[in-house]
């Protein structure tokens, strides 16, 4: 994600339409920044990220925003839904793998996080696996591969996925609307040593 | 320790029945977890199992540190600006989780040091030093979640904590510290763990 940093008038108005009076201080202006990514899947919807830096950790919060409205990414699926319906959501072959990368990454179900493997030499994360567990993820990764269903108007994803500390192929649908769907998914790794997701707390 | 789950707000603003008069659109944005009671309580319960744990949360309750559980993937910890403990998960997450806790410990960890005197220097003043504290602070406060998790062996809850060590990528450091390594043996090991974040990994 290319995300740019906002200019201080721009800033402040962003930070003024998120901060909530009980967490006055983690929406100090003084002391955070504001940064702006675009999305390829939406037409006038951006994602924010506010930032305050006044010690560490920084603590961050991101948003789904048209630089108006803004809906909170809370780890739920509910702020991409609701801003698919209003509408914003424009799928197409070249941006629905993006769009599933975003849900993924911010609508955490409670089995945990789920990360999509697309391109494994782009994945920084699998070096922290063991050299066996490294070796195997690239020996048996597979291309994604996106197939439209006019029928359903959706799209249908194979894709190989990190869940629960292993490694599946999985179906996955995505339909018009942003609901994602995990049809279908066989192992293809049990187990995964010594990997993780980038939750550092030093 | 002040549970603050609710996001309320202070009510102070003058308020319609759709916000504050029209100037803040975004008025409904909720940060506080639905299960932040539940989610402390557990913590509290797990905690209760270890003496180090039982002193920590004791010190912060005379001392009346709030701690906040909100919605959210940004980082956890304790902010000694605010002399709180701000804690972030998805909102899906319906029970305390190893994460939770782990980052709970380190937190508790770091203000109970800040109250009792190793005041966090402004990072404006001297950043070299501000660093060189926050990391002896970090192998502190990773040395005590060791500490804990060893004094939980016999806890149910020992086997989720050794995997969240793992994927954030203290295991080495948790054998280091069941050896019984000196500080500075263990320092490098902090060092490994804390380069590996730093490559984008785990």
């Amino acid at each position: 994600m290319h995300w740019q940093r906002l200019d201080r008038e721009t800033s402040v108005k962003v930070i003024d339409s998120v901060k909530s009076d009980a967490n006055a201080g983690l929406f100090s202006i003084g002391t955070s920044e504001v940064q702006r990514a675009r999305l390829p899947f939406y037409k006038d919807y951006f994602v924010y990220k506010v930032t305050n830096f006044a010690s560490l950790p920084s603590f961050s919060f991101e948003y789904l925003g048209d630089g108006t409205f803004f809906q909170y990414l809370d780890g739920t699926e509910a702020p991409i839904i609701a801003v698919n319906d209003k509408g914003q959501l424009n799928l197409d072959h070249n941006n629905v793998l993006a769009y599933l990368e975003f849900y993924f990454a911010h609508a955490i179900g409670e089995d945990g996080d789920i990360i999509l493997i697309n391109n494994p030499h782009d994945m920084p994360l699998l070096e922290s696996l063991d050299i066996d567990s490294y070796n195997a993820v690239f020996a048996q990764h597979k291309p994604v591969q996106i197939h439209y269903d006019g029928g359903y108007d959706a799209y249908e994803i194979d894709a190989d996925l990190y869940k629960d500390s292993q490694v599946v192929r999985a179906r996955i649908e995505v339909n018009s609307k942003g609901r994602v769907t995990i049809k279908d998914q066989k192992m293809t790794m049990q187990q995964v040593s010594g990997s993780g997701y980038p939750e550092a707390i030093i | 320790m002040n549970t603050e789950t609710e996001n309320t707000g202070s009510g102070k603003k003058l308020q319609g029945a759709f916000g504050d008069r029209g100037t803040n659109v975004n008025a409904g944005l909720a940060y506080g977890h639905p299960y932040g009671e539940e989610i402390v309580s557990k913590a509290r319960e797990v905690l209760s199992e270890s003496p180090t744990g039982i002193k920590l949360v004791a010190l912060l309750d005379q001392k009346k540190v709030p701690l906040q559980i909100m919605k959210g993937q940004g980082e956890s910890g304790f902010s000694p600006v605010m002399m709180s403990i701000i804690l972030q998960t998805p909102g899906s997450t319906k029970e305390l989780n190893a994460d939770i806790l782990i980052n709970l410990i380190k937190a508790l960890r770091e203000a109970a040091q800040e109250l009792g005197g190793q005041k966090t220097p402004d990072p404006r003043s001297d950043v070299v030093h501000y660093a060189e504290f926050i990391h002896a602070r970090n192998l502190d406060s990773i040395t005590f979640v060791c500490k804990i998790v060893k004094e939980l062996t016999n806890s149910s809850y020992f086997p989720v904590l050794l995997d969240s060590l793992k994927k954030l990528g203290l295991n080495n450091m948790y054998k280091a510290y069941l050896d019984g390594v000196s500080k500075e043996e263990l320092f490098m090991e902090y060092a490994k763990a804390y380069n590996s974040f730093n490559r984008g990994s785990i």
